[in-house]
């Protein structure tokens, strides 16, 4: 800004001069009267420079108008350069013209009188160094430096030292032995260009450290222009004194030294203080900065580790839905697979039609799930079973019944009803509310319930026709055995009383012979009046009701060992009695089956002497099992099977009296509780009969 | 004791009335005894009825009475004696060959005295017979007469 402005200045200073030249205007050629005057020269090479400097600020965005601008600005530069050097060059060879001189060469020297208008050597020195400047204003060397700086420095010195000439009024100064000297507004221009020129390219550069906003340039600010006028004022001061003879030169340059240090000293002072506020300033700042900056990073890693936890629990979150996905998928996958190839119908109906059916319906029914869905599912429905139906969605419609569970007739494709057992509920389809169900064909079952059903019937009538003609066989036979136990008891005892009294009758003198036939007679009479009471026991025991308790079984044993105290008497028995379980029984007949058992093992050990008979018991999970053994004549294996036989004897009734009744007694009794009879023996080596009567009992 | 009662043996067979005779007279039993054939004849005996009806009135002192016999049974004539009121008290014992359960429990029911199965033995008849014949006839003791029983009743 400041170089720009400086560029236009010079330009139209040169211009004015030269105006001045032309016209002539005094004020124009030397600005004060009596100094020396601008030389054109001077003048056109200041307007060049200017030009220069205004042809090479940096500019933005044209390239090309940016090259022929430092086109136009190097030319300008190289017209100063060459002004400058043809100037020395001329003084150097001692030329009288020149190249201040072809420009209104009347004019300058008609002026002077004796001394015409030139162009100062160090003037020229100037014009060079400031061409150099512009020519070099955008080389940098390798190591960073500008040369222009160097050029543009030295000539600022150049051309302060003709301003302090003319300041403390010293020729030398600014005039050079015989030359003439540069004019002051010349001199000016010249300091004006050089730091206009050192200010073109600041970034980095001398007046880059100047500008800087950093403490440096706070403090290069301060001090430069301090030092620069203060020391040249303490010059001036010091001449001033001398030449008015106030003080002595000595005095002169010790006060001058004095007020220097004095004045570097406050400067430095001042400086340092500065720079020591700015210090602290921007220490503090540092400071707040370093905190700042720890709470910012402590936030950072706070955030850092929320964000980490709040991302590792996004991942587990995702994981978990994509596992849980996966696993509905598989799930999704099996129910429709299960519903797919169900042997079940499954159906669902919304908007009272089968919007779904599986396979299965369609094999029930031969409709294809299309034309299921083609028409309003009552369609399907036997009429007869419309209102059950109808009522049972209304129900479930209601919201009371959550499921229902029925059997309806459904119709086929080709018309024929089939029997279904249908199950639905209330559920959601598609995001709205349907009944869900299964559907069994259950035709076969029907068949054969009512096939069961018959042969239930035809069953019963036949278990009443038998029970009918058990009866009447039972009634026979009640009526049989009475008859029997009257009509052929009676002839019986005709038979015996008559033979007695026929033996009464007969007397002594009866033949011996005579005598024997009257006592087989009687004999045989008695034997078949037992054989009758025998076998009417044995028909009573089929058919008597059961009445049973709980008896203790020792009770029953120790009685009917008492009982049987007649057969017993002038034996010796060892009775080997171990303790007997409760069971449940009929006792009369338990107490039967116990007489027949004892009685013969009293029996068939009659030839021992002493005879052993023991009672005991086993148990096992569902029986009791209670035996009677004795060391008498036992039998034969062979024949275990036929001793349970009625009238089935092993020994012949002149060796053990008996009718055979007795053990077909004992295992018809124990048949009808449920129980077994078995037996194990040896001929000669004893027997044990067993019977087991079951711990529970189901019927008979 | 001036005169002995009657023994009234009910019994269809006649060879069981020459038995139990014989078995009666064997033991030297004074009673009179009288037969009848039947269970009608029985009660015509007992209510003075038809052939007994100029009989001399007097209940006897035990009835021997057949279970099985035709017309009228042993049990039919044990239910009819029982609902009348003179004949109720008289001693009844049935003397039969059946022991069939039923028969026994329908007789004492009936409210019979004794029940006894004739054995096939004629040697246990003889003394089945007897005890009897001595029990009945002679040891016990018969209700008071018929007008006294009236007074009471």
């Amino acid at each position: 800004m400041f170089a720009n402005g400086t560029g236009l200045a010079l330009v139209a200073l040169g211009g004015l001069v030269l105006l001045g030249w032309g016209f002539d205007f005094e004020i124009l050629k030397r600005v004060f009267p009596g100094l020396v005057a601008m030389n054109p020269a001077t003048a056109i090479a200041l307007g060049l420079a200017g030009a220069a400097l205004w042809y090479s600020r940096p500019s933005g965005s044209k390239e090309n108008a940016t090259k022929s601008r430092a086109r136009v600005a190097k030319a300008c530069a190289a017209a100063v350069v060459v002004i400058g050097a043809l100037k020395l060059t001329g003084l150097w060879l001692g030329w009288s013209g020149g190249i201040d001189q072809i420009l209104f060469q009347g004019a300058l020297r008609g002026a002077a009188g004796s001394v015409p208008n030139r162009m100062a050597p160090n003037a020229a020195m100037i014009c060079l160094l400031v061409g150099f400047a512009l020519l070099l204003l955008d080389i940098k060397t390798h190591s960073g430096r500008k040369p222009f700086e160097f050029f543009a420095s030295t000539s600022a010195l150049l051309s302060w030292l003709a301003v302090m000439g003319y300041a403390y009024n010293a020729p030398s100064l600014y005039a050079m032995t015989i030359h003439i000297p540069m004019a002051l507004h010349t001199a000016v221009a010249f300091l004006l260009l050089s730091f206009a020129i050192l200010c073109a390219r600041p970034m980095g550069g001398l007046m880059g450290v100047i500008m800087s906003k950093a403490a440096g340039g706070h403090a290069a600010r301060g001090i430069l222009p301090a030092i620069f006028l203060a020391v040249s004022a303490l010059g001036w001061f010091r001449i001033m004194g001398e030449r008015k003879e106030l003080f002595s030169p000595e005095t002169g340059v010790s006060f001058m030294v004095i007020f220097g240090i004095a004045l570097c000293s406050v400067v430095v002072l001042w400086s340092a203080a500065s720079l020591e506020k700015i210090d602290v300033k921007r220490r503090e700042a540092e400071k707040s900065l370093e905190a700042a900056n720890a709470q910012l990073e402590d936030r950072v890693q706070q955030r850092t580790m929320e964000l980490t936890l709040a991302n590792s629990e996004l991942k587990n979150e995702m994981a978990a839905r994509q596992k849980s996905q996966q696993a509905l998928a598989a799930a999704e996958a099996n129910f429709r697979t299960l519903v797919e190839q169900s042997l079940v119908g499954i159906y669902v109906i919304q908007d009272a039609r089968f919007v779904y059916v599986n396979p299965r319906m369609t094999e029930i029914f031969g409709y294809t799930a299309e034309e299921f869905a083609s028409r309003p599912g009552i369609d399907f429905i036997a009429p007869s079973d419309h209102a059950i139906v109808n009522n049972n969605v209304r129900q479930r419609l209601k919201g009371g019944v959550p499921s229902v569970r029925y059997q309806l007739h459904m119709i086929r494709k080709d018309g024929t009803t089939v029997d279904v057992e249908a199950h639905g509920a209330t559920a959601e389809f598609k995001g709205r509310t349907a009944i869900l169900g299964t559907m069994l064909d259950i035709t076969e079952r029907k068949q054969a319930e009512e096939a069961i059903r018959q042969l239930n019937l035809a069953l019963e009538q036949r278990v009443a026709e038998r029970t009918t003609q058990l009866e009447i066989a039972n009634k026979e036979l009640e009526a049989f055995s009475y008859s029997v136990s009257h009509d052929l008891r009676a002839p019986l005892r005709h038979v015996a009383g008559f033979v007695d009294l026929l033996s009464n009758e007969m007397g002594e003198s009866a033949s011996p012979k005579s005598q024997r036939f009257v006592k087989v007679i009687a004999d045989s009479a008695k034997q078949m009046g037992q054989l009758i009471d025998e076998l009417l026991v044995f028909s009573k025991m089929g058919r008597v009701e059961l009445q049973e308790k709980v008896v203790d079984a020792n009770q029953i044993v120790a009685e009917t060992i008492a009982a049987l105290k007649p057969d017993t008497e002038g034996r010796n028995i060892i009775w080997k009695k171990s303790e007997l379980p409760t069971v449940k029984a009929d006792p009369a007949l338990l107490r039967q089956v116990f007489v027949n058992l004892l009685s013969n093992a009293i029996k068939y050990s009659g030839p021992r002497n002493p005879a052993e008979i023991e009672i005991g018991h086993e148990e096992n999970d569902d029986e009791t099992v209670i035996f009677v053994r004795d060391n008498g004549v036992g039998f034969d294996m062979k024949f275990a099977d036929k001793l349970f036989g009625v009238f089935q004897r092993l020994h012949h009734a002149d060796e053990f009296e008996g009718t055979g009744v007795g053990l077909a007694n004992v295992r018809r009794i124990i048949q009808r509780h449920g129980g077994r009879t078995w037996a194990e023996g040896a001929l000669g080596g004893g027997a044990t009969f067993y019977f087991s009567l079951p711990k529970t009992r189901n019927g008979i | 004791m001036t005169s002995l009662k009657r023994i009234l043996l009910v019994e269809d067979s006649a060879k069981d009335i020459e038995l139990t005779m014989a078995a009666l007279k064997e033991h030297h039993l004074a009673n009179e005894v009288v037969t009848a054939r039947d269970g009608v004849e029985a009660m015509d005996y007992l209510l003075h009825r038809r052939e007994f009806a100029a009989q001399r009135p007097e209940s006897p002192a035990v009835i021997l009475l057949d279970l099985k016999m035709p017309r009228m049974n042993g049990l039919e004539v044990l239910a009819a004696m029982k609902e009348d009121r003179d004949l109720k008290m008289i001693p009844v014992v049935m003397l039969t060959s059946s022991r069939e359960e039923q028969d026994l429990v329908k007789s004492y029911q009936l409210g019979v005295n004794a029940y006894v199965v004739k054995p096939v033995d004629f040697q246990q008849f003889l003394v089945a017979i007897n005890s009897l014949g001595f029990f009945w006839a002679v040891v016990n003791e018969l209700p008071p007469r018929k007008g006294i029983t009236k007074a009471f009743a």
